[in-house]
């Protein structure tokens, strides 16, 4: 019998002992593998009706506000003034001493800048004026719970959390990848609590095939799940429980490829596969409580030709054994600073900057909040995103500079400035998929399997049969779809990005008319049953431009912008140009604004 | 590159202090030595324009190839018997493929006119460190991707500042080069973990180009765009700036900004010598797109190194690509041989296009311009040819530990180390018996020739003085 046979049986074996459950052995439309798939049932860890969604917020507390120079202080007037406030979201609650209470105000924001925010952070699009006036309605609660419910918000959250693990096939098993994925969208559809989620990633081969080593794993687990490298105590201790862990490949049976993936080696036991007391402590946490992690070999170990060690490959160990392997997740989940990072992450991601860190009593009531909804991270993203940190103008000046009395400011994602491009035009465009950001090597197999796994997944072919890689190129140019080999994701501002992006609008917008560019249809870029060929007026300027601004922009055009258009309609008819010639470069000029970069 | 506004110079007491006593000290005693900026540098320090630096991308086996004077488990194909005269190094017979040469048509005699030929015919103008190590003093090797990588791209595990923005921000000084009006910066051909910078570095990162060439910057805002619209767009990005509040308004200046320079480089990106695909035959240095996709191959990695030479034109100092996919734990026995076929191509091709092209600033690009190939480790077999897939692996032995990385260029022939093997191993082992060079050395070294100010920069590590030795 083969090593791939036994490594076979034993899974079949495995599979048994787990419940009998009939699996298909490898399916490419479904190809998870690991400990994802062993927690959360499918049913919601909460009904997702959070609280403080439409506080009625107070007037400033009529004295002088602070200056800059110095964290508000709230006296004992500022203290009974925010207990009185009533507020229930638990931002504005923590907020309220260092705003509100002591006299200072927020800026107020505008239904669009508000919903247009919302849309893009939430479900990774630009909306049309049309999508928001159907989502943005009965309330800022309403509609974030609405947003929250959209598939979307999952996925925008999945492609955050690759770019956080730093998703990569060429070091990860692909299979581990989806499975990490799973994970990750149990997480946010509420059918686990957060600290569930970072037991399974602490012994998660995302984590521990990533890393080479136990005290880098350490490392990485700390940096991911308390926002800080561990001190040195921390790191040599709990490294322990990770000197079981072995980088190894594996011949995949259906795929005609080696995959890396993890496997469990067997450092603490004696020759005769039991367990060694001299060198249990190799193996052994005790900072925490007296927490060993030995695993003895059995008919499912092999020898590893390369260190001619005995070691299991990971997806045959038993739900009892993933279980035993999660401990540092346990450990860390004990820690306040461990909810406090929890919180800390989501503030960062809706504001662009650490509210938490800025004024603590923020992350005190998130942390309580969160931990009052069963640790539904859903909780924090709602509460968040329905404070008046987060929904309040980025426009003017505020009453003070603190940064938290002015609405946030940040750049796009790559995919999600190419995607509402696309989307708004009517562009076809490919696409990449942050499950597996090396695609190749599939196609290099030459087996069917790996075809099929690439066909269901978010890559595209293009006419020879290869990746299309059209999309991605242009997001790699731009920070997005990132590889995740070494460095992820970036955002910057620099001449290639904005010549890439200004080149790309040009594609989508064809002002010049270029016949050899795949541009988008021009009924896309007029209003509805408008004649592309029809004379361009001043007041027909007026209607494309309004059309552009609401359906490409997805903002309502101010009397300043329409005059523009109407001045601009007039010099262009002065070329005896027609709608189509008018309605591009205008495309163009809006689509390339920084408006459609920034929000 | 990333935009950062300049402060003007403010000299605080300590600087205004030690710069009256520097000047006093001169007045009064002029023989006694102010010291300049010193760097621990090579006598090469400034000898070369341009840097290609390939990664042979997944792990290469670099015993199978560049080092294969060893045993059969750590080179499987054998020692070339083919190598040039002088040749100290193992070149294995696998660089005597050149199927690129064979038969009797057009393409092939011309590029055989255009001076290409096998490996094994310029191996002695190859030199060879065959011991390159990530990290001489630790106890096993990197043979993990991911922080292989890091170390290879960045010079650390978790390094913040890529090998490329480094280069950038030590040619900060370089000015204006006068073979053209604008500078290009160094370039990563597809490789985004070879454009991270962090702290004063962030505004030196190099720009990240995916793709073959610049095909896709064809847009010109001014010939494109009716003046009303251009209006529109600088409009729509003042009225966003303007209405932000103050402490948000940087961002979006620096888009404005971009925007203009964009217009500034437009003409370069613009530019026919950068569209390669074209296959233009206009000479431009002596040699046309044309004949650079003849010479290196029309396939992407043949016309990407075609377009590194061509952002060479525009005063880029260094471009970095990956090539190949050597990642091979499985069919390694079949594919490896026809994976190095096309890197023979790219290293002849490029060879002979380097010395064929006139380099502006007067002699030849080949003068003037290294070509040096690395991976992130190498692979091992555990002791047979192939692994039990037909395959290689990495692990932590010194098969996976060395990189033994081969240097190419007009300095290395002008240094008399053509051909020449500096350090050793030990055939039946792998054993280091010469010099172990770590790798950050090998970067630092790099950027000495190219005159960059690597001042703080891997403070550990000296540039390698033995190439001049």
């Amino acid at each position: 019998m083969t090593r791939v046979h036994s490594l076979v049986c034993a899974a079949a074996l495995v599979l048994c002992a787990a419940g009998c459950k009939p699996e298909q052995p490898f399916d490419p439309e479904n190809p998870a593998v690991g400990p994802g798939g062993l927690v959360g049932d499918g049913t919601p860890i909460t009904d997702g009706n959070f609280a403080g969604g439409d506080d009625v917020l107070p007037e400033p507390r009529a004295v002088a506000p602070p200056d800059d120079t110095r964290p508000p202080d709230c006296d004992g007037d500022c203290d009974a003034f925010c207990a009185q406030a009533g507020l229930k979201n638990p931002v504005n609650r923590g907020l309220c001493q260092s705003l509100w209470g002591v006299g200072l105000a927020p800026r107020p924001i505008d239904e669009e800048e508000a919903c247009r925010r919302l849309f893009i952070d939430m479900v990774g699009h630009v909306p049309t004026r049309e999508e928001m006036t159907q989502t943005c309605s009965g309330g800022w609660g309403a509609t974030v719970k609405r947003l929250l419910d959209d598939p979307r918000f999952v996925e925008v959250n999945q492609r955050r959390m690759a770019d956080e693990f730093l998703y990569a096939n060429e070091v990860v098993n692909f299979q581990a990848i989806y499975d990490m994925d799973r994970l990750v969208g149990k997480l946010y559809r509420g059918e686990i609590p957060y600290d569930l989620f970072a037991t399974v990633a602490a012994a998660h081969p995302v984590l521990t095939r990533r890393v080479a080593d136990p005290r880098d794993i350490v490392e990485a687990l700390y940096r991911h799940f308390l926002g800080r490298p561990p001190f040195e105590n921390e790191r040599a201790d709990m490294a322990r429980l990770y000197a079981t862990w072995h980088h190894g490949y594996y011949d995949h049976p259906y795929l005609n490829m080696r995959l890396p993936d993890a496997f469990v080696r067997f450092p603490c036991v004696n020759e005769d596969g039991e367990p060694d007391p001299q060198r249990e402590g190799e193996c052994t946490s005790v900072l925490w409580g007296y927490n060993p992690l030995v695993f003895t070999p059995d008919f499912r170990a092999a020898r590893d030709p390369q260190t001619n060690q005995l070691v299991m490959w990971s997806g045959l160990l038993t739900p009892d054994e993933w279980e035993r392997a999660e401990i540092p997740g346990k450990i860390l989940a004990k820690d306040l600073a461990f909810w406090e990072h929890a919180v800390e992450v989501v503030l960062e991601q809706y504001l662009g900057y650490n509210l938490g860190q800025q004024i603590p009593e923020v992350r005190e009531e998130l942390v309580k909040f969160l931990l009052a909804n069963n640790g539904d991270i859903r909780s924090v993203h709602f509460a968040v995103a329905t404070s008046i940190a987060y929904l309040q103008s980025n426009a003017g000046a505020s009453s003070a500079r603190y940064r938290w009395t002015y609405g946030p400011l940040k750049q796009m994602d790559a995919e999600v400035w190419l995607d509402s491009l696309a989307q708004h035009t009517g562009l076809k465009t490919a696409s990449c998929d942050h499950r597996i950001p090396q695609p190749e090597a599939f196609l290099e197999s030459g087996s069917l399997n790996a075809y099929r796994v690439l066909e269901h997944s978010k890559w595209r072919f293009n006419d020879e049969g290869e990746i299309d890689t059209s999309y991605s190129d242009v997001a790699r140019t731009l920070g997005g779809c990132p590889e995740n080999v070494v460095g992820g994701r970036f955002k910057v501002v620099s001449i290639l990005t904005t010549a890439t992006q200004l080149n790309f609008v040009n594609e989508v917008c064809n002002p010049a008319q270029d016949d050899r560019l795949r541009s988008a249809p021009i009924a896309k870029l007029l209003p509805s049953g408008m004649d592309a060929r029809k004379a361009v007026t001043s007041d027909l300027a007026g209607q494309i431009a309004a059309y552009q601004y609401r359906a490409l922009v997805g903002h309502e055009p101010t009397q300043e912008e329409l005059a523009e258009a109407k001045d601009a309609g007039e010099q262009c008819a002065l070329t005896r140009c027609s709608a189509e010639e008018f309605a591009r470069p205008l495309c163009f000029a809006l689509m390339s604004s920084a408006q459609m970069l920034f929000y | 590159m990333t935009r950062r506004t300049k402060r003007a110079f403010q000299p605080g007491r300590r600087a205004v202090l030690r710069g009256i006593g520097v000047g006093a000290a001169a007045l009064a005693f002029p023989h006694i030595w102010i010291p300049n900026k010193a760097y621990a540098q090579t006598a090469g320090r400034g000898a070369i324009l341009h840097l290609l630096y390939i990664r042979l991308s997944g792990g290469f086996r670099f015993s199978a190839v560049f080092n294969s004077d060893v045993d059969a488990q750590f080179s499987p194909f054998g020692l070339s018997g083919q190598k040039a005269m002088g040749t100290e190094w193992g070149p294995s017979t696998l660089l005597e493929r050149a199927p690129f040469l064979e038969g009797g048509d057009q393409v092939v005699a011309t590029r055989k006119a255009m001076g290409m030929a096998r490996v094994t015919e310029f191996t002695n103008e190859i030199c060879v460190l065959p011991c390159v190590d990530h990290e001489p003093f630790s106890n096993r090797a990197d043979g993990n991707h991911g922080t292989g990588l890091e170390r290879f791209l960045t010079g650390y595990v978790g390094g913040s500042t890529s090998f490329l923005t480094y280069i950038n921000y030590g040619l900060q000084d370089r000015g204006r080069l006068d073979w053209t009006s604008v500078a290009l910066p160094a370039f990563s051909l597809g490789e985004a973990g070879m454009a991270l910078g962090a702290g004063e570095y962030a505004a030196y990162r190099p720009p990240v180009m995916d793709g073959e060439g610049f095909e896709r910057f064809g847009f010109n805002a001014e010939a494109s765009l009716p003046a009303w619209a251009q209006q529109i767009a600088a409009n729509a990005d003042e009225r966003l700036r303007s209405r932000l509040h103050p402490d948000l308004r940087t961002p979006v200046e620096a888009y404005q900004q971009s925007r203009k320079d964009t217009a500034a480089y437009g003409e370069i990106f613009r530019s026919d010598v950068l569209r390669v695909s074209d296959r233009s035959n206009t000479q431009v240095d002596g040699i046309s797109n044309a004949e650079l996709i003849q010479l290196l191959g029309d396939t992407a990695e043949g016309r990407r190194m075609a377009l590194a030479l061509r952002l060479f034109h525009f005063g880029s100092p260094a471009v970095f690509m990956n090539q190949g996919g050597y990642d091979m734990h499985s069919a390694e026995e079949q594919g490896l041989p026809g994976a190095i076929e096309q890197l023979n191509q790219l290293l002849s091709g490029v060879r002979a296009a380097l010395k064929k092209m006139q380099h502006p600033s007067g002699g030849t690009y080949w003068d003037k311009t290294v070509v040096v190939l690395g991976s992130e480790f190498g692979r091992t077999t555990g002791g047979q040819k192939f692994n039990s897939a037909g395959g290689s692996d990495h692990s932590s032995d010194f098969a996976t530990r060395w990189m033994s990385m081969p240097f190419m260029g007009g300095i290395i022939q002008a240094a008399g180390k053509g051909g020449r093997s500096l350090g050793r191993t030990r055939p039946s082992d792998l054993k280091a018996d010469g010099p172990v060079y770590s790798y950050r050395s090998v970067l630092k070294t790099l950027m000495d020739w190219l005159g960059c100010n690597h001042q703080g920069i891997f403070p550990a590590d000296a540039p390698i003085g033995d190439f001049f030795a």
